[in-house]
């Protein structure tokens, strides 16, 4: 088995066009006016604004907190085992989530229209 | 090959699979939450290398259902869309190589495709299109992944191939 070929080469630089140009097209679309919605089993129950910067947490969910900082939120403290929402970090462009799989709860960005970041 | 020898040797593969996913899962993510190396891939390429596209398909769906069983059902529906899809996509590159595709190739288009499945299911889970904002860092995580699974892989073959089980 050959290891890899001119052609793979061709197709990578291709994908990684395709990336940058993704990549150019995300950071140039609507990032004001941008709203983070929290949701528990499909259900939204907490939405607000990128601003202004605050600390929060859920009614019913003392082990979890939450930060909105930056433009960007965040989940900062979880009870869950592998704290892959921690981790996470801060998200702040649309279509970005949060999501804490154990406890069945996930931060999501959505642009300012709403509806059109939704399928 | 006798199937009860297969059926053991699968065993072996599948924990072989499970156990670089393991591995895999205690060093930090490349890119969280989503970003892994994939070497389990690794199980899957030579299943359709060195055995066939149903022992490898097998493989694919057992490694869901154990997802599923340990870590429920999201872990599940993620393993198993983007087990899925890089499995067709190989299937797909093989056929209009003819067979031809390098380890390279192989290594790419199947995490590509992997990572484009799990973005699929994630969307569906959350409600919400999460390609503008992951699209462009998975194409680019799949291409540099792909590349290293593809290039372990060609390293191991020949060992692999020594080894006689069948």
């Amino acid at each position: 088995m050959k290891w890899v070929s001119k052609r793979d080469l061709t197709a990578i630089a291709a994908l990684l066009l395709a990336a940058l140009l993704l990549l150019w097209m995300r950071n140039g679309g609507a990032e004001s006016g941008a709203r983070f919605e929290i949701v528990v089993e499909g259900k939204i129950v907490l939405s607000g604004g990128l601003t202004p910067e605050r600390e929060f947490i859920l009614d019913g969910w003392p082990d979890m907190a939450f930060a909105v900082q930056g433009g960007r939120v965040a989940i900062t403290r979880s009870d869950c085992p592998d704290k892959t929402c921690v981790r996470t970090g801060f998200i702040g462009i649309p279509g970005q989530i949060s999501a804490c799989l154990p406890n069945g709860l996930l931060i999501r960005i959505i642009g300012d229209g709403g509806v059109d970041a939704v399928i | 090959m006798r199937s009860g020898r297969k059926i053991a040797f699968l065993g072996i593969l599948l924990g072989v699979m499970l156990v670089l996913s393991l591995a895999e899962g205690m060093l930090p993510p490349i890119l969280p939450p989503f970003g892994r190396i994939g070497l389990a891939n690794i199980v899957v390429l030579y299943c359709l290398q060195c055995l066939g596209w149903r022992e490898a398909g097998t493989m694919v769906l057992l490694k869901a259902g154990f997802a599923f069983i340990t870590r429920g059902t999201v872990a599940g529906a993620l393993s198993l869309s983007g087990g899925l899809l890089s499995f067709g996509a190989l299937l797909l590159l093989l056929l209009i190589t003819r067979k031809r595709a390098t380890l390279a190739a192989l290594g790419v288009a199947g995490a590509v495709a992997h990572n484009i499945g799990q973005l699929a299911a994630f969307s569906l889970w959350a409600q919400t299109n999460v390609f503008p904002a992951y699209l462009p860092v998975m194409l680019v995580a799949g291409v540099l992944t792909g590349f290293a699974t593809g290039t372990v892989f060609r390293l191991t073959l020949p060992l692999l191939r020594r080894v006689d089980m069948l």
